[in-house]
Parts: structure tokens; C-alpha cells; sequence
């Protein structure tokens, strides 16, 4: 019996320590940006200007199409080499008439193609573009983006600047969040995106294997088109990753552009954001399935399979597994050995501070003029209690004066119950975070929701919230849920901020 | 395919090596986010063991 117990503890230790392993990964990624100059494709770029259609998916965006159609032809990119193709997607408001009005003001360059039948997604609609412009050989290369998107005006140029290899399929750009006025929301994802693009992506680079083409800035060459078979993947929610795999399988290289960016406008309520990224992870998911002969498996041609990459994928796809196992194992830890529990917490607490301050500090340097607007949402990131226990770990004296002060001053004495139970507490709030920062999506929709909701991400956590999204994701995709295409709405408040 | 066009040369290259030099700074920003790093990990176990 005593076997069975010292065998279950060190399994449960086993546990709190694997907790860990999505944090060391995120600091090998994070290490790896720094070796990107190393991996830079500039050598083989040169000033190259293909014949480029410009392809936007349009479901009534009226509010916003105009303007985009209006700034793409201030791109600095020749004009006789620029072709705007817009599908519209059946819309129901003024989009036709607004992209009518555009096609004749600019009769060489902008070309309204109308779909009758529509709400099929955006793979479709994109499919409906594909065919008609890869009908002729005009086109030498073709840019899918969104319609609200803003490329600043050198953004195409340096990214079709890497198709003067042959070798490179395709290359996605710096997407950044450009909402003006933006709110706590748009910040956080503000942040998240350097992390989640410029530092990312970088690391992809030099593992050699991108996870996903930004689906608003994603150039293809021609040949790469035709080769995943001039069509996009429509029996899944993530038909930009689709594309993105395909490509390398198919032996063309990826490529990051970092310094060619676009601004977009990101969901500024958690229920958007709800919406946008239960879909992306359920996509992700999908894709998992789709792809489940490439892991780990090293091909000839490409690095998808390689062990860098996996373990990029799969920590990210099961961190939300990782945390609620680690800490179900230490509150059961905490009732069966204290001080066991004790240690584990001290490894994975180490870890995580490390993994903190090293991410956050750097990740605010990659990108300074984002780091200006979003560093407050950057330090509270994982919750202001997440880092407030990160805090206490790093200055365990101060902090626990300060917790015997305020109990102290509230009539209370720092007994050994009031330790154990915030240690408990602690313990528990790993996974309880999650929770916290779903309420802000119950709390967003009462009456109070313009409080409660920016209060719940501020003290569960930003991060925490995308955890809990994805294991909400996790749960419709294994239940076989509806899988539909919610659009995120778009107001046109995007700009490029000053 | 049509013919890569001249662009300015020097502009072209500026920019690459802008670019490059960009690139190449975030390698000394990262040692930067080390050091920080290793001065708190010093900092706690100086002060508080």
C-alpha cells in the first residue's frame, strides 16, 4: 500500500513538472528569434515586381472596402502590375454598389466578382477568386487578404521581393492590431501579437517549418497556387494553415517577412474574440488530424516534421491539458504530501518566473512601438494575481510581511491555517484562472459587463482567457459541434496609429 | 515572369542592410532580457536564499 501511495506521489510530481515543459518550450522559442539574422533570406531577394492580384473576400463590407481599395492603390507597387479582385460574397448592403463605384474609378485595376450564392466561408468565396484568375495567365502571384486590413505602402513590395526565388512558395507579414481608438482588449491582443507573430513567426523561420500564413497577408507565387492544387481547403475551420502545410510538403519554403506590416482590426469584446478564436483552435485541431503522418516524422523537402516544430505545435495545442493536469495534481499533492507538493510548486513557480520576465521583457524590445501602447496589458498578461504570486515568489519576504501586515490590520493573526490555505488557494488558481477570465465573457453581456468584464481579464488573465477559449474549442470539436463560419465583425476603426 | 525592375540600388540595399542591422539587434536584445533574467534569479536567491 505504502508502494502504490510514493508511486502515485512521484506520478502526480511527474505531472507538475510536465506543467512545466510549455514554458521551457516558449523560452526555446523565444531564444531562437534571437538567431534569426542568421536565417534571413535577404541574400536571394532582389527589387521584383510580379503581376499581382490582390484578393479580398468580401461578405458586406461596405463600411470599410471603399477605403481598402483606396489605399491599396496608393501601394508602392507599379499600377500595370497591380490587379484588385474583390468577391463578393452575396452580400446583402452596399458593398456591390461601393465596389462597382471603385471598379470604374480605377477601370485597369479593380474587378468586382460577384457570388449569387453565398455564406459558404471564406475558403469558398476565396475558391470562386481563384478560379477566374488563374482562367488566364495574367497573374504572376496573388495576395489574399482582408477587407478591412491597412498594408502600409511598402508592405507589398518587400514581401514580393522574396519571390525573386523560385524556391519560395509563399510569405506572410507582420499582422499588427490597429484599432483607433483601441481598448484593454485590442491592447492585450496588441501584445499578442508580438508574441504571437513577430517572435513566433521569426522562431518558424529559423526552425525552417511556418505553422500558419497570416490569413490577411498571405502572397503566394503562382506555381505555388497551382501546385496545392489552385485551391483552398474548405472541410476545415483553418484553411490558412491548410495552405501553409500544403506548400511545404510540396517542397517550397515559407517565408516570414517581419518588416513589411499590416495593420488589421482585432475583436475589441470577449465574445468576438470568443467567437474568432474558438474557431482558429478548432481549426488547429483539425488540422492536427489532417496532418497526423507529419509529426515528428523528418521529411526530405521540408521541416514540418522536425522535433523543433512539433514540440512548438503541441505545446501550445495542449497547454490548456498541461495546466489543468499540473494543478490537479498539486491540490491532490497538497492533501496526500505538503511538503512534496511544496517542492513541485517551487519548480514550476521557478519556471514560470524565468519564463515571465525573460518573454515579457524581450518581447517588448522586439517591437517598441507596440511595447509603448500595450505594456501595461504585457506585464498583466497572465492576471494580475498570477503575478502577484509570481511577485511573492520572487520577493517572498516583503510580500509575506505584507500579507502579516493586512491580515494583521484586519483583526486577524498569520496562523498556520491562513498559510495553508493560501497555498491551497495557489495551487488552485491555476486552473482557476481559466474560469475567472470566462466569467468576463458571462459578465460582458450584463449590465455591469463594461466593468466586469475588462476586471475579470485584468485579474484572471489575458492568457488564461485564451486558454479557457481553447478548451472551450476542445470541447465543441470532440462533441462534433456545427462547425461554422463566424465572420469577425469589422467597423472600419482600424488605422495605422501615429 | 517579367523581368525583376531596377529599383534604386542603393535604396534597395539601404533598406536590406536597415533590415539586417534590425534583425541583428534582437540578438542583443535577448541577451539584454537574459541578464535581466539572471539578476532576478541573483537578486532572490541573494536576498532571500
Amino acid at each position: 500500500m505504502t508502494q502504490l501511495v510514493d508511486g502515485l506521489k512521484w506520478v502526480l510530481v511527474a505531472f507538475v513538472v510536465i506543467g512545466a515543459v510549455p514554458l521551457l518550450v516558449a523560452n526555446y522559442q523565444f531564444l531562437l528569434v534571437a538567431l534569426h539574422f542568421s536565417k534571413l533570406h535577404y541574400a536571394k531577394c532582389q527589387p521584383w515586381f510580379p503581376r499581382t492580384a490582390i484578393l479580398i473576400p468580401a461578405w458586406n463590407e461596405h463600411a470599410v472596402i471603399g477605403a481598402s481599395i483606396d489605399r491599396l492603390m496608393k501601394l508602392e507597387y507599379p499600377l500595370d502590375s497591380l490587379r484588385i479582385y474583390v468577391v463578393d460574397d452575396a452580400s446583402t448592403d452596399a458593398t456591390p454598389q461601393v465596389i462597382q463605384g471603385k471598379a470604374a474609378e480605377y477601370p485597369e485595376n479593380v474587378f468586382h466578382l460577384r457570388r449569387d450564392k453565398g455564406g459558404e466561408g471564406k475558403a469558398a468565396t476565396l475558391n470562386h477568386g481563384l478560379d477566374i484568375i488563374l482562367a488566364d495567365d495574367w497573374m504572376q502571384a496573388v495576395l489574399i487578404m482582408d477587407a478591412d486590413v491597412i498594408y502600409e505602402p511598402s508592405s507589398l513590395r518587400k514581401m514580393t521581393r522574396h519571390l525573386a526565388d523560385p524556391q519560395i512558395g509563399s510569405v506572410t507579414a507582420y499582422i499588427k492590431e490597429g484599432s483607433q481608438p483601441g481598448n484593454y482588449l485590442t491592447r492585450f491582443i496588441g501584445y499578442e501579437y508580438i508574441t504571437a507573430q513577430a517572435a513566433a513567426r521569426r522562431s518558424q523561420d529559423v526552425i525552417g517549418a511556418i505553422a500558419c500564413l497570416a490569413g490577411g497577408a498571405q502572397l503566394h507565387s503562382r506555381a505555388n497556387i497551382e501546385t496545392v492544387g489552385g485551391r483552398i481547403d474548405t472541410g476545415t475551420l483553418a484553411e490558412d494553415t491548410v495552405t501553409t502545410f500544403k506548400t511545404q510538403q510540396a517542397g517550397r519554403t515559407v517565408v516570414f517577412e517581419p518588416h513589411a506590416t499590416v495593420w488589421a482590426e482585432e475583436p475589441g469584446s470577449v465574445l468576438g474574440l470568443w467567437k474568432q478564436r474558438v474557431r482558429w483552435a478548432r481549426g488547429n485541431v483539425q488540422v492536427t488530424g489532417m496532418f497526423k503522418g507529419v509529426w515528428f516524422r523528418p521529411q526530405v523537402n521540408n521541416q514540418l516534421g522536425s522535433l523543433s516544430f512539433g514540440l512548438l505545435w503541441f505545446s501550445l495545442l495542449l497547454l490548456p491539458v498541461f495546466m489543468i493536469l499540473a494543478s490537479a495534481s498539486l491540490v491532490t499533492l497538497y492533501f496526500v504530501d505538503y511538503e512534496l507538493a511544496w517542492v513541485a510548486f517551487h519548480i514550476l513557480w521557478l519556471t514560470n518566473v524565468i519564463t515571465y520576465v525573460f518573454i515579457t521583457s524581450f518581447a517588448l524590445l522586439i517591437d517598441p512601438a507596440t511595447a509603448r501602447r500595450t505594456w501595461v496589458q504585457a506585464v498583466l498578461f497572465p492576471g494580475a494575481v498570477n503575478v502577484l504570486i509570481l511577485l511573492a515568489a520572487i520577493l517572498p519576504g516583503p510580500l509575506g510581511w505584507l500579507s502579516h501586515e493586512l491580515l494583521h490590520s484586519a483583526g486577524f493573526a498569520m496562523t498556520d491555517g491562513w498559510v495553508r490555505g493560501i497555498v491551497l488557494f495557489t495551487y488552485i488558481w491555476l486552473t482557476a484562472c481559466m474560469g475567472v477570465a470566462f466569467l468576463a465573457k458571462v459578465a460582458e453581456k450584463s449590465r455591469f459587463g463594461r466593468f466586469l468584464a475588462p476586471a475579470c481579464v485584468y485579474i484572471g488573465g489575458y492568457g488564461p482567457l485564451l486558454c479557457a477559449i481553447t478548451t472551450a474549442a476542445y470541447i465543441k470539436e470532440f462533441r462534433g459541434a456545427e462547425q461554422r463560419w463566424d465572420k469577425t465583425e469589422k467597423t472600419g476603426k482600424v488605422a495605422v496609429p501615429q | 515572369m517579367s523581368q525583376p525592375r531596377e529599383e534604386p540600388a542603393p535604396s534597395f540595399e539601404d533598406e536590406i542592410r536597415a533590415t539586417v542591422h534590425y534583425e541583428r539587434g534582437l540578438a542583443v536584445k535577448a541577451l539584454l532580457s537574459i541578464a535581466l533574467v539572471a539578476a532576478v534569479l541573483a537578486f532572490r536567491v541573494y536576498f532571500f536564499g
